[in-house]
């Protein structure tokens, strides 16, 4: 079983995070959220690899707290956190507020193909089969 | 120069820096501050204007505790 320390500020739980496209890498910081189906990264961020979501198609849409809105979905060549490194990984293009400590978020859609279980007391993540 | 003693060199900013090296998880360990704001909107501009290969964007400082709600 590999363990992983997550960084935690206030409640919450984040994590770094890379994504190549275009042959340059960006690393990032994810918010860990459970509540979100897909993994959400910042449009400059996408831009800046070669995956620019400004006029891709289809789009999703995303219902939040209080407000509804339409992101568009893009591929990015890979993305990699807690030494896993997916391929050909979908995520939504939209920019969190700039009081956000993150630049986006790490969604179910890679929880779950990563098989994590979270532990919030001790805020580490687990992965029991890589 | 290693990001650590970056972080230490600023006070509530957003930071954008040119990696030079990253560990095996690809976190940052050493690099070069190319742009620095309390703003991060900024910092993601000086991003797409700067023709480098790898980057990371990191706050430098006690990031306030905010409300969050998704």
């Amino acid at each position: 079983m590999k363990i992983y320390r997550l960084e935690k500020h206030g409640n919450l739980l984040y994590t770094n995070s890379a994504v190549k496209g275009n042959g340059i890498i960006v690393a990032v910081k994810l918010l860990i959220d459970t509540g979100s189906n897909y993994t959400i990264l910042p449009f400059e961020t996408l831009i800046k690899i070669g995956r620019d979501p400004s006029f891709i198609k289809p789009t999703v849409q995303i219902v939040a707290a209080n407000s509804l809105f339409v992101a568009p979905k893009v591929k990015v060549e890979w993305i990699h956190a807690f030494g896993l490194k997916f391929e050909s990984f979908q995520v939504l293009a939209h920019n969190l507020p700039s009081e956000f400590y993150a630049d986006g978020v790490l969604g179910m859609d890679f929880l779950t193909r990563a098989k994590a279980t979270i532990d919030t007391a001790k805020e580490q993540i687990y992965f029991s089969e890589i | 120069m290693k990001i650590e003693d970056i972080l230490k060199q600023y006070h509530n900013e957003w930071l954008l820096i040119e990696v030079d090296k990253f560990d095996e998880d690809y976190k940052p360990l050493e690099g070069t501050v190319i742009a620095h704001s309390p703003l991060k909107h900024v910092i993601y501009q000086h991003m797409l204007e700067h023709n480098g290969k790898n980057y990371a964007i990191e706050y430098a400082g006690e990031f306030p505790e905010v409300a969050v709600l998704l």
